[in-house]
């Protein structure tokens, strides 16, 4: 009779539980990566007896939490590629609409100097018509200014989400190992039982962590895990976490690179999450973008002053500078042993790219390497002012002494653009006439003709294509990045599908479960109430 | 596949998302008209788009070029045609003064009249565009070219007249330089001039003086001697080269020169045959002035006028077809320049309509997609609020 006053119990225990199991589904049915909860149940081992053996009721074996850890690695390697390609795309699309804004772009300001120097041509001596060159110029290098400030912008704007973002990756590997180190007590408390909500917590923090920055991991046997970036540097290691941090650049010249806690710069094993997309934006959109544009500013300004060089103005005098002549950017290592500074002056248009390099002296000479292609650039000169070093189209001149082993990085044209500016202001200078009399337009017409003429790559690429190779470049990376970006919502989209199917709560089979347990419960019940009965019948017929 | 109820919820979340998305961005196409927003759009088109606009771009640079061409070309065409128009004048005036019926007091009247002519046909050569710009100065437009010193013109302007460009590879000139319209001319007919010398004293007078024989004309002066019915043919240093007889009326030929003249000469009456000098238009209207208003109370001094009224009306002849050539090629400029202009306007149209094909949207396309997206949007807001409503737990009671 006990028997099954115990069964009765164990089942009602049981079935409790599974409905309390049930209910925390239920409450959990909208918590961002919970994992739902099942109650293993286990029929008692039976009772040994001369004829055979006797049931004894049910067992609560464990509450399962229904996972499946490789799915949850998909959804961390999904996280990592949508967040990189969500910071990508946001950029590419924002450069994009800059450039190929009608009113904020280019184009309209570069056919309206052409245009201004066209209608100079029809009437060379008018002052009106100068003034209107002068004013179109302006309105260019204005333009160009504010289109290398926006992109400027968005640069300083990359700097600030990166602390940002180091930040926030070095509290949430924080609270990663506080979890692990939570998780490993958990299993040891009650006898290897799993922590479930402490593994679903870990699992959000890591998919958290993954959309900011690429990550691999790795389980340990006391169920913790430890979590790498990059090339394998440690950012958990069981309950110990290692924070990044950010430091300017070798060069000083205002990057930010990511470093490790023991001071190693890792900028370039970075991938993935929104830090991987900021970096990948940086290299591929906006430095690019940003020396496409210089580039078009060094030749506009080199080719036009050129021009207008051969010409002589409405006092008979030669053409001076239109625009202020364009320097690059150059930094010194900040290991160099000398005292040597570079002077980024621009010479050939035509052999201009829009690379970075690296300038280095090796005590006797100076090499000058393409960092984008790693190649070599051939130098001719000596780098005294009367002699520059001369090559990829720059004109670089060294004051001061350089040590052995000292290194510059030379950024040509990346902010070139802003510094371009109209030299002349009084309408009289403006060299319209190829010849001293006055109503000749030769120059005009020369300079209204630059725009459709070769400058770069050697003259085959005029100022007016190289603009919109520059536009439609920026495109087909925004296109791109909304192309993968989409495709990686979609199977980011699949990936969410397969792990709810495994771990979502459902409400109807949650309801279905509610019912199913809730009669068991009752049944049960009744078993108790059945083990009375019996219990009350002996009773009464003892009694007698 | 078992399916958790918050992906049902997100998931249908995120379709209609994603067709508002798609909504708006038929909306903006609807409303600015244009089909690619951004280069991301397509940039392929969005490139090809940029190189029609920078074509358009130079397509109405050229436009203007040929507009202002047009502007200066029929200005100029107009005062060449006033300029023929005072030559035609001239011709007239002098053909009538050169009349034996005049008297002395009418060819003075004549006379003023041609000097008037030639102030008016300064006042041309000095013409303006309306700007200050002169027509007729080359690249130096801004003074007045000509000036009348007295017995010619000085020419201030330069040779260059201004070019625009028209057209790929096609400039035209906006106007002539005043140096090649209304100066060198040269005299007689255009190789060599005859003069009567003032001592003559017969009725004989030029009436054909022309290089016959251009390789055998040498280029040197010399001069012929009527006496007693031979022409005697002297050098520039007045030593006697030939002597031939002559009758009145017969032709002359020396030197690759031929020569005629009418009525009987007096023995001893001379013509020097020189080499033609550069002359502008003024001076000639000058010199046809001074002819008319010279004496002719004396049959050489009337048979002198004569000799210079033929002389001069052969390089009136020679400055009307100066004036007519660089008539005909202004107008055939200013032909260009609207032909130009009516080829760059289909040019630009046919541009348009491709930049059109590439940019703008589809309105009939577009409006039907709006359509259908907002049915897709609308079937699925009720299915969501339909699914939403489904649950198990509203059958528990």
């Amino acid at each position: 009779m006990s028997d099954l006053l115990s069964i009765g119990m164990s089942g009602l225990l049981a079935y409790r539980r599974a409905l309390d199991t049930v209910s925390h589904n239920i409450a959990n049915a909208n918590t961002a990566g919970y994992s739902r909860q099942r109650v293993e149940l286990a029929s008692r081992p039976g009772a040994g007896t001369g004829y055979g053996y006797l049931g004894t009721g049910v067992d609560l074996a464990t509450v399962r939490r229904l996972g499946d850890d490789l799915v949850s690695a998909r959804m961390q390697t999904d996280a990592s590629a949508y967040g990189r390609l969500q910071t990508y795309h946001g950029y590419a699309s924002r450069v994009d609409s800059l450039l190929s804004d009608a009113d904020a772009g280019l184009s309209r300001p570069l056919q309206g100097f052409f245009d201004a120097a066209n209608a100079l041509s029809q009437d060379p001596s008018s002052t009106a018509a100068r003034q209107t060159l002068i004013g179109a110029a302006d309105t260019l290098a204005a333009r160009m200014r504010d289109t290398q400030a926006q992109l400027d912008a968005m640069d300083g704007e990359i700097d600030t989400r990166m602390r940002a973002t180091v930040d926030e990756i070095n509290t949430l590997s924080q609270a990663l190992a506080d979890v692990n180190r939570e998780i490993v007590q958990g299993y040891g408390n009650f006898g290897g039982q799993p922590p479930n909500d402490l593994l679903d917590r870990r699992d959000q923090l890591l998919q958290e962590l993954s959309s900011r920055v690429g990550i691999s991991t790795s389980a340990q046997a006391d169920g913790s895990v430890n979590v790498y970036v990059g090339g394998g540097q440690a950012l958990v290691l069981g309950s110990e976490a290692t924070a990044l941090g950010v430091a300017a650049d070798r060069y000083n010249s205002g990057r930010l690179d990511i470093v490790h806690a023991g001071g190693s710069r890792i900028t370039a094993q970075v991938e993935g999450g929104a830090l991987g997309g900021m970096l990948d934006t940086r290299r591929e959109v906006i430095d690019p973008a940003r020396a496409r544009l210089g580039r078009i500013a060094a030749g506009i300004v080199e080719t036009v002053n050129a021009q207008h060089a051969q010409g002589f103005d409405a006092n008979g005098q030669p053409g001076a500078d239109l625009f202020a002549p364009l320097r690059g950017a150059a930094f010194a290592a900040t290991t160099n042993g000398g005292s040597a500074q570079v002077d980024v002056g621009f010479g050939d248009p035509g052999a201009l790219g829009d690379s970075d390099y690296e300038l280095r002296y090796d005590g006797a000479a100076w090499t000058l390497t393409d960092l984008r292609s790693g190649g070599t650039v051939p130098l001719t000169g000596s780098g005294t002012p009367g002699d520059p070093l001369v090559g990829a189209g720059l004109e670089l001149q060294v004051s001061g002494a350089a040590s052995a082993g000292d290194r510059f990085l030379i950024r040509p044209t990346v902010s070139a653009a802003g510094g371009m500016n109209v030299a002349l202001s009084d309408p009289s200078q403006v060299a319209a006439a190829a010849s001293t009399a006055s109503g000749d337009n030769g120059n005009a017409l020369a300079l209204a003709g630059l725009g459709n003429t070769g400058v770069f790559g050697g003259g085959t690429q005029s100022l007016l294509s190289a603009h919109t190779a520059l536009v439609s470049g920026a495109g087909m990376r925004a296109q791109q990045a909304g192309m993968q970006l989409d495709a990686q919502a979609a199977v980011g989209n699949q990936t969410l599908a397969e792990r709810e199917s495994v771990s979502g709560v459902n409400l109807d089979e949650e309801a279905a479960d509610l019912i199913r347990y809730q009669q068991a419960y009752q049944a049960a019940a009744r078993v108790v109430q059945v083990a009375d009965t019996i219990f009350q019948t002996l009773l009464q017929a003892a009694g007698r | 596949m078992r399916v958790s109820t918050s992906l049902l919820h997100q998931r249908s979340l995120d379709l209609m998302q994603m067709q508002q998305q798609s909504l708006l961005r038929t909306q903006t196409q609807l409303a600015t008209q244009q089909k690619l927003l951004s280069a991301a759009d397509n940039p392929g088109d969005w490139a090809a788009a940029m190189g029609m606009d920078q074509l358009l771009a130079q397509a109405s640079r050229y436009q203007s070029n040929a507009q202002a061409a047009q502007h200066r070309l029929s200005l100029e065409e107009t005062a060449l045609a006033e300029g023929m128009d005072v030559l035609a004048h001239a011709r007239e005036l002098a053909i009538q003064g050169n009349s034996s019926t005049q008297s002395p007091e009418t060819r003075a009247v004549i006379a003023q009249e041609l000097a008037g002519l030639r102030e008016q046909l300064l006042a041309i050569a000095n013409r303006d565009d309306g700007q200050g710009r002169y027509l007729f100065a080359g690249a130096r437009d801004d003074a007045a070219p000509f000036a009348w010193t007295g017995s010619a013109a000085s020419y201030g302007g330069d040779d260059a007249p201004r070019m625009l460009p028209i057209g790929n590879a096609r400039s035209i000139a906006v106007g002539d330089a005043g140096s090649a319209v209304f100066m060198g001319l040269r005299t007689g007919d255009g190789r060599v001039q005859v003069g009567a010398d003032a001592a003559n004293t017969g009725a004989m007078h030029l009436q054909q003086a022309v290089v016959r024989d251009a390789a055998a004309y040498n280029g040197s002066s010399f001069s012929l001697r009527f006496t007693g019915g031979t022409v005697e043919i002297r050098d520039a240093a007045d030593n006697l080269l030939e002597t031939r007889a002559y009758a009145p009326g017969s032709t002359v030929q020396f030197n690759g020169v031929e020569l005629r003249f009418a009525g009987e000469p007096a023995d001893g009456d001379r013509y020097r045959v020189e080499p033609s000098t550069q002359q502008d238009m003024f001076a000639l209207l000058d010199k046809l002035a001074a002819i008319v208003d010279g004496p002719q109370d004396t049959t050489g001094a009337r048979a002198g006028a004569q000799t210079a009224m033929q002389q001069a009306l052969a390089e009136l002849e020679a400055a009307q077809s100066q004036l007519s050539a660089v008539r005909t090629g202004a107008g055939l400029r200013l032909g260009a320049a609207q032909d130009a202009e009516a080829t760059l306007s289909a040019q630009t149209i046919e541009a348009e309509s491709a930049l059109s094909n590439l940019r703008d949207v589809d309105i009939a396309e577009a409006a039907s997609r709006l359509q259908r997206e907002l049915l897709a949007l609308q079937a699925a807001q009720a299915s969501h609020a339909q699914i939403q409503g489904l649950s198990l737990f509203s059958y528990l009671r």
